[in-house]
């Protein structure tokens, strides 16, 4: 289990560092992070479904001028953590009400992430000032010392973001969600499918403009008729 | 052109280029990312301390653009310090009114074309074709929806980005009505219009993935989930953040559950 924990977190922070240095190409992305540490955790499943749904949850936000949009990446790899660990101590409850569970909890740590980010980023401030005044020595290894300790410290808050709930909390975590009383198991599970329409939701607030509405229905109408002449030839 | 700078240099740079925002700070944004991208540059150009002095201060100035489109800038300063140091008259003036009069522009297009859009559409391929397949006979094709989505992303973000530094450097200010060639903005058209496709595709097909099973007939169970969708939609439509619908949802259907 530590091991699984420790590989999970060390393949989170590694990736981490493309969310703001590498500029962000699509690594750092929960589609492609909730898969990979499902395949660590054991249960690619549950890292596709949590990949999914915090991809489309939080697509909208992005980091346009000084704006810090919530980090989607800790989200990701505590949910898929917490959801497999919540499996193999509770295997009664249905693959969606452990992911739902998880997804709770770990939502707040995107919004620590952000706050941490804040505080990073006012501390390279300090740095900035002390760079330009030692550019009078006019030597280039202090621009790069800054840079890689700079990744250094993006990989070690996101190592720590995702280690500290994953370890101390996975206990205490199943035991709470075993003790649900069962109303909340199964209205969690009633919110499964609704929160997968959320997430359409934000992409289509982003892509569906008045003019395209014709054609979104039209491919919807022409699926669904798809669908059921097949069933039909069937 | 490349008559101090080696296309090494310029390869070196464009590597430094990405990571850009690692030093990202309120005060001046990416500038120390920015000197660092520089640094290869700067080492073939400048042999003494004053002059590396100087150049690192010219470099350390505010600087903010979208990560993709700061090649371009850099090549047309790397264009301009190569002229510099060749002695001609006036470049040293032209560097800091390009970087501050293209970092704005290319920030809007890069912004709406790589975030606002390209982003999203690659990430709603990659869900599409991850959550339709995820049961069907074949399950392993549903692997290739993350890799898809990183595929179409990259290849344009590596193109853009390779393109407008060795672009910059070749052809200076021009630069700019390069990328405006990419015509990157008629891209948003079409990323829409396919988006629009393959939204309606997704949530006419995606009931049985999520085991939505209210009524007999599945025709009604998929506009069920077309209607709640727009539900939805009409409430980010007012401005209410998804993690708020995300905790609502959940109450709503604990609370449900406990009425009934």
């Amino acid at each position: 289990m530590l091991l699984e924990i420790l590989l999970v977190c060390f393949l989170a922070a590694i990736i981490s560092i493309d969310v703001r240095t590498i500029g962000g190409t699509m690594l750092s992305r929960p589609l492609i992070v909730g898969p990979l540490v499902g395949l660590i955790m054991g249960d690619v499943g549950t890292g596709f479904i949590v990949a999914v749904l915090v991809e489309l949850l939080w697509i909208g936000l992005v980091p346009i001028g000084a704006y810090l949009p919530v980090e989607s990446l800790p989200i990701t790899t505590v949910t898929v953590a917490l959801a497999t660990h919540l499996k193999d101590t509770a295997g009664n409850m249905p693959q969606m009400t452990l992911i739902i569970f998880a997804l709770m909890v770990a939502v707040p740590l995107g919004y620590i992430g952000r706050w941490l980010e804040t505080h990073i980023r006012n501390m390279n401030s300090n740095m900035s000032k002390k760079l330009i005044k030692k550019a009078g020595e006019g030597r280039f290894g202090f621009i790069s010392l800054a840079q890689y300790s700079n990744i250094c410290v993006t990989f070690l808050k996101n190592f720590l973001l995702c280690f500290i709930p994953v370890w101390f909390g996975h206990d205490i975590f199943s035991k709470i969600a075993n003790s649900m009383p069962a109303q909340v198991k199964e209205g969690v599970l009633y919110s499964s499918w609704l929160i997968p329409a959320l997430g359409f939701a934000v992409v289509m607030k982003i892509f569906l403009v008045a003019r395209h509405v014709k054609i979104f229905l039209l491919s919807y109408s022409l699926s669904i008729a798809v669908f059921f002449a097949q069933k039909i030839i069937r | 052109m490349y008559r101090l700078i080696k296309k090494i240099d310029l390869l070196e740079v464009y590597i430094k280029s990405f990571l850009i925002e690692a030093s990202w700070n309120f005060e001046s944004m990416q500038n120390i990312g920015f000197a660092h991208a520089l640094i290869p540059a700067g080492r073939r150009l400048y042999k003494t301390r004053e002059e590396r002095a100087d150049f690192l201060k010219r470099h350390l100035k505010f600087f903010n653009t979208h990560p993709s489109m700061a090649p371009a800038i850099m090549g047309v300063v790397i264009n301009l310090e190569e002229r510099h140091k060749l002695g001609e008259a006036g470049a040293l003036e032209q560097i800091e009114s390009v970087k501050s009069s293209m970092m704005g522009p290319l920030a809007a297009i890069g912004d709406n074309v790589f975030w606002e859009y390209l982003r999203p559409f690659t990430a709603v391929i990659g869900v599409s074709i991850a959550i339709l397949f995820k049961d069907s006979p074949n399950p392993a094709i549903a692997v290739w929806g993350p890799v898809i989505a990183f595929l179409i992303y990259n290849l344009i973000n590596v193109f853009v980005r390779y393109r407008g530094l060795m672009k910059g450097y070749e052809q200076g200010m021009e630069i700019v009505e390069v990328i405006r060639g990419f015509s990157l903005t008629a891209l948003i058209g079409k990323l829409k219009f396919s988006a629009a496709l393959v939204l309606g595709i997704t949530i006419a097909l995606i009931f049985p993935a999520l085991n939505i099973s209210f009524f007999k007939n599945s025709l009604y169970n998929s506009l069920l989930f077309l209607g709640v969708t727009w539900i939805f939609l009409g409430m980010l439509k007012i401005k209410i953040y998804p993690t708020v619908i995300f905790y609502s949802i959940i109450a709503a259907a604990v609370l449900f559950k406990y009425i009934f």
